[in-house]
């Protein structure tokens, strides 16, 4: 669908945008991390507030991993999560093996390290 | 008719709290902190049998001569609180429950709105002079003016009461 593409050009545009007016200013690249891990925060925090508006309560934490690996990742992503893995005190590793954002990348070590900031967002 | 609301975030302070300015506000904002004890303890995953439903409404929480205070938690672990006259008409389940729908629904637009930031105060443009930018989360009023017999519109108040004699004080 058209609207996927948008979103994912808009997307990159925003992550190399913002690395590129910090090299102009600061030179932390510490800084554009932090920053971008923020603004994921604060979008998933609205996205979250609209979704679980007319899901049933959650009883526990398994509760809220499912619905995260399920329904949340399911209507952002349109697949579900492949891998969940807990060391049971409250660690969680999730793993997608075709992140929706990366796909379109090409596949070559070029831009290695430049995909792991999209990935942060 | 509901006298006070209340928004609480996830730590126990609150969000928004406005009452009618008729009585002693202090009051209700008491009442809201006691209930919060409540709404922990319905939340609870200890108190098995207690709300079973899995439900975001918590129904009645305690009721007093003069008021009754229900209670509605989010699953972000916000909770909305709300001050009702017991002297009026029984309000029926469903109306109160409708109330909490709207003022969800709105507190949900308020969490998208990007200029806000999680945790700050809550304003709402129904009321005391307000800055541009922050939605109104007085969507619920139209159940409440419907019921009184009130003129919508008429007067600040955000809770709809028509007899004013005075605009609300400034928070």
């Amino acid at each position: 669908m058209a609207d996927e593409a948008l979103f994912l050009l808009l997307h990159n545009e925003m992550v190399s945008g913002l690395y590129k007016s910090a090299e102009q200013g600061e030179v932390e690249n510490g800084r554009c991390i932090t920053k971008l891990e923020n603004m994921g925060f604060r979008v998933g925090q609205g996205l979250i507030e609209r979704f679980t508006k007319d899901t049933a309560r959650f009883k526990d934490e398994l509760d809220i991993m499912k619905f995260i690996c399920k329904d949340f990742w399911t209507t952002v992503f349109k697949k579900q999560i492949d891998n969940l893995r807990t060391n049971h005190q409250g660690i969680y590793v999730l793993q997608d093996n075709k992140f929706r954002l990366l796909t379109q990348m090409s596949a070559g070590k070029q831009y290695l390290e430049h995909a792991s900031k999209v990935n942060f967002r | 008719m509901a006298v006070c609301v209340a928004v609480i975030a996830k730590e126990n302070y609150p969000l928004y709290i406005r009452s009618a300015p008729t009585e002693n506000e202090l009051k209700f904002h008491y009442m809201v902190h006691t209930s919060l004890d409540v709404v922990d303890e319905k939340i609870s995953a200890m108190g098995k049998a207690l709300v079973d439903q899995r439900e975001l409404y918590l129904g009645l929480l305690y009721p007093t001569e003069d008021y009754k205070v229900y209670g509605y938690v989010t699953n972000s672990k916000v909770k909305f609180v709300m001050v009702v006259d017991s002297s009026n008409t029984a309000l029926r389940d469903n109306e109160i429950r409708s109330m909490f729908r709207k003022l969800h629904n709105s507190y949900t637009d308020v969490m998208c709105n990007p200029f806000y930031n999680p945790g700050d105060r809550i304003q709402s443009s129904g009321s005391d002079a307000a800055e541009p930018g922050f939605p109104v989360i007085t969507t619920w009023i139209p159940t409440c003016e419907k019921r009184m017999g009130g003129r919508p519109g008429h007067g600040p108040c955000p809770l709809g009461f028509p007899r004013m004699p005075r605009p609300l004080t400034a928070w």
